[in-house]
């Protein structure tokens, strides 16, 4: 039991084959359950097709009466080596707060096109969508090769549009891979129908993807997420973003600047005097310093700012605009305050990649940008490629996530 | 870090941010596995104290066995239990007899109703995975439910880096998924792992167990001979039957998992 764990998210335009795909790979793995691949032939044949390797993930009734993806799903399966979680992202332009809820929580993605369409709107927003989230991993398959009659010429231009949106958008992608996920040429082995095609077939690629490792080499830091009061002592909880930390090591509270070290790190039934990044913990302080919700407690050398002015990429979820000076609320890490959009410059339309030729200081649904933002209170937080967790937040409007971003 | 740690820092995070969020929260728990298994982080994240009340809806149909555990631990581990009972319903006399959609609305979700309104609850935690059916595989960490604790899941909001929607209208309730991303075997790894005290149930009696547990009428036990711990995790590695196979609720008829979900079901 010492696998390794993988989040894999499928993206892609509508209908060019993510379920499709999943359900294949389960299938063709012996991934899924006898009786469910029973309960499976019995519902695709009331609906009157052939196997439809998406119900294995499309479970909502709307989902498959109209045989589109609704809402983000995940499933589960292992190889030798791996623990994978893949994640199924809806591909229509309606559902893109849901496909960003699925690829939030991967690390590495699939964008699939289909051979016969090519780039399509959803396919360009959903690279964008990779590229503010972070995502670098990526494998384009080509899908639907069949009906484009396992052309090489087809295939190699659908990789060249694809090409030319990723430099673009400075993503990398060392994989591409022509594939049929219905009739399973390249899913999970080499095609008879695409001999010209010399890469591995899907499986065999996504088990070669590099998995992540936690950033532990920088400074550390730790946003504080709540205050537990014991008999004896207070505990501050919150979980270890980047760095490692020991008992007795030095530490700053960057809203009250005031400098300590660290007494004890608590963890329940266990005795430890050193944590690393991405373990939930509990420290208590030397020095009786005040500690709260938000409090951001780090390395002193750790390159955290301070302040309330920020800079950053984001994305516009809600139907209804957002205009400058409108309030709304941010979250960063374990942070909340008040804020506004101050400028909004380098706006994109997701859609076509292209920028906005309008500067109205407006952002409409589904718009990127650049942007800065003016905070009420005063924020701690790094850049996003300092620290992942502390240099991205999302805004709310009405309760609800409407955007989220990372900070440059 | 290796792969049940990763699992177990991401719920314990989840734990400590619905607590930070609500403190008119509760736990619900079913003595099985997952929630058994939920409660053993709760503990953790909270350092041995659970500083809410713990529900158990007793349709009084469940098994003698989990009457035993449930007052065994909620004595060991100091927990303020809450036992629940639809007694009207039950007066009433409803049972999986007079049909099993009905049964499960008028015993759990209608008792969930009644004993979320008079202890005033904003948020519970429960114990649901993903890999247990495909529509629970739709549900977000933070999940809202309107006051006739309907589950809206075609308007689901966004949640994302650890954000989650947290404001709740009146009468509304969260329900809170901390391990909404095990699987069956991380949860039997881990419960291996941690040494967590499970049911007997779950252990082969010489030639059957139970994979997935609740009420005793509604639950029937897969031929097994699988007796430790070692031996259910080498079973489920080469299982070809999924996990709630045994449970009527997913499969009376088509869709029924989702109508009971909708009317608030767990």
């Amino acid at each position: 039991m010492n696998r390794t764990k993988v989040s894999l998210v499928m993206v892609g335009h509508v209908d060019h084959g993510k379920s499709t795909l999943i359900g294949r790979i389960l299938a063709d793995t012996d991934s899924v359950a006898k009786d469910k691949m029973e309960e499976l032939r019995k519902v695709s044949k009331n609906t009157g097709n052939e196997l439809e390797y998406a119900f294995l993930l499309d479970h909502l009734r709307e989902e498959r009466e109209q045989g589109i993806t609704i809402d983000t799903t995940q499933t589960f399966f292992q190889t030798e080596n791996r623990e994978y979680q893949i994640i199924d992202a809806p591909g229509h332009v309606e559902f893109v707060k849901n496909m960003i809820t699925g690829t939030a929580q991967a690390n590495s993605a699939v964008l699939i096109v289909d051979a016969v369409e090519g780039v399509m709107q959803q396919t360009k927003r959903h690279a964008y969508i990779l590229s503010l989230l972070g995502i670098q991993d990526i494998i384009v398959a080509v899908n639907k090769m069949d009906k484009a009659g396992y052309s090489e010429e087809r295939y190699i231009e659908v990789v060249k549009e694809i090409k030319e949106i990723f430099e673009q958008l400075r993503l990398s992608c060392k994989y591409f891979i022509p594939m049929s996920a219905l009739k399973g040429d390249n899913v999970c082995k080499a095609s008879e129908n695409m001999k010209w095609y010399k890469g591995g077939d899907f499986l065999t690629i996504m088990e070669s993807i590099e998995v992540k490792q936690e950033k532990r080499e920088c400074p550390f830091i730790v946003p504080i997420q709540d205050v537990y009061k014991m008999e004896d002592k207070r505990i501050a909880v919150g979980r270890v973003e980047c760095g490692e930390l020991h008992t007795g090591c030095e530490i700053r509270v960057v809203q009250t600047e005031q400098i300590t070290q660290v007494q004890s790190i608590e963890k329940y039934l266990e005795k430890r005097s050193e944590a690393a990044a991405g373990e939930c913990i509990g420290i208590t302080t030397k020095d009786a310093i005040f500690l709260e919700r938000g409090s951001v407690v780090c390395d002193k050398e750790a390159d955290v700012q301070y302040d309330n002015v920020i800079n950053a990429n984001i994305i516009w979820l809600e139907r209804e605009n957002v205009q400058c000076s409108q309030r709304l609320i941010m979250r960063c890490s374990t942070q909340e305050t008040a804020c506004a959009l101050e400028e909004v410059y380098h706006k994109i339309n997701t859609e076509q990649l292209t920028e906005a030729d309008d500067n109205d200081q407006k952002m409409n649904y589904l718009d990127a940008g650049r942007v800065r933002i003016r905070t009420k209170n005063k924020l701690a937080f790094t850049r996003f490629t300092d620290c992942e967790n502390t240099g991205r937040f999302v805004l709310l409007r009405n309760n609800s996530i409407c955007a989220n971003g990372i900070i440059l | 870090m290796d792969y049940l740690t990763e699992l177990e820092n991401e719920s314990i995070y989840l734990i400590r941010e619905a607590y930070a969020q609500f403190r008119d929260i509760g736990m619900l728990w079913s003595i099985g596995k997952d929630s058994t298994t939920l409660l053993w982080l709760i503990r953790k994240a909270f350092y041995g104290r659970v500083p809410f009340p713990v529900i158990h809806l007793d349709t009084g149909y469940k098994f003698k066995e989990i009457y035993d555990f449930r007052d065994r631990y909620a004595k060991e581990w100091g927990l303020n239990l809450l036992v629940y009972r639809n007694e009207k319903a039950i007066q009433n006399g409803i049972s999986p007899k007079t049909g099993k959609l009905e049964c499960c609305t008028e015993l759990k979700t209608n008792a969930l109703k009644q004993v979320v309104a008079q202890n005033n609850i904003k948020a519970l935690y429960l114990g649901i995975r993903r890999d247990e059916h495909g529509v629970r595989a739709k549900e977000r960490f933070f999940s809202v439910r309107d006051s006739d604790f309907e589950w809206n899941y075609k308007e689901q909001s966004v949640e994302m880096w650890d954000q989650h929607k947290t404001n709740a209208e009146e009468n509304e309730h969260f329900r809170i998924h901390p391990i909404l991303s095990w699987t069956e075997r991380d949860i039997w790894n881990y419960i291996k792992r941690e040494n967590i005290p499970m049911t007997k149930l779950y252990f082969s009696n010489g030639s059957c167990r139970y994979r997935s547990i609740g009420c005793e009428t509604c639950c029937s036990p897969i031929a097994s001979t699988a007796d430790t711990i070692d031996k259910i995790i080498e079973e489920l590695e080469n299982t070809n039957v999924s996990e709630r196979s045994g449970r009527a609720q997913d499969k009376e008829a088509d869709y029924m998992m989702e109508k009971l979900r909708t009317l608030g079901y767990m």
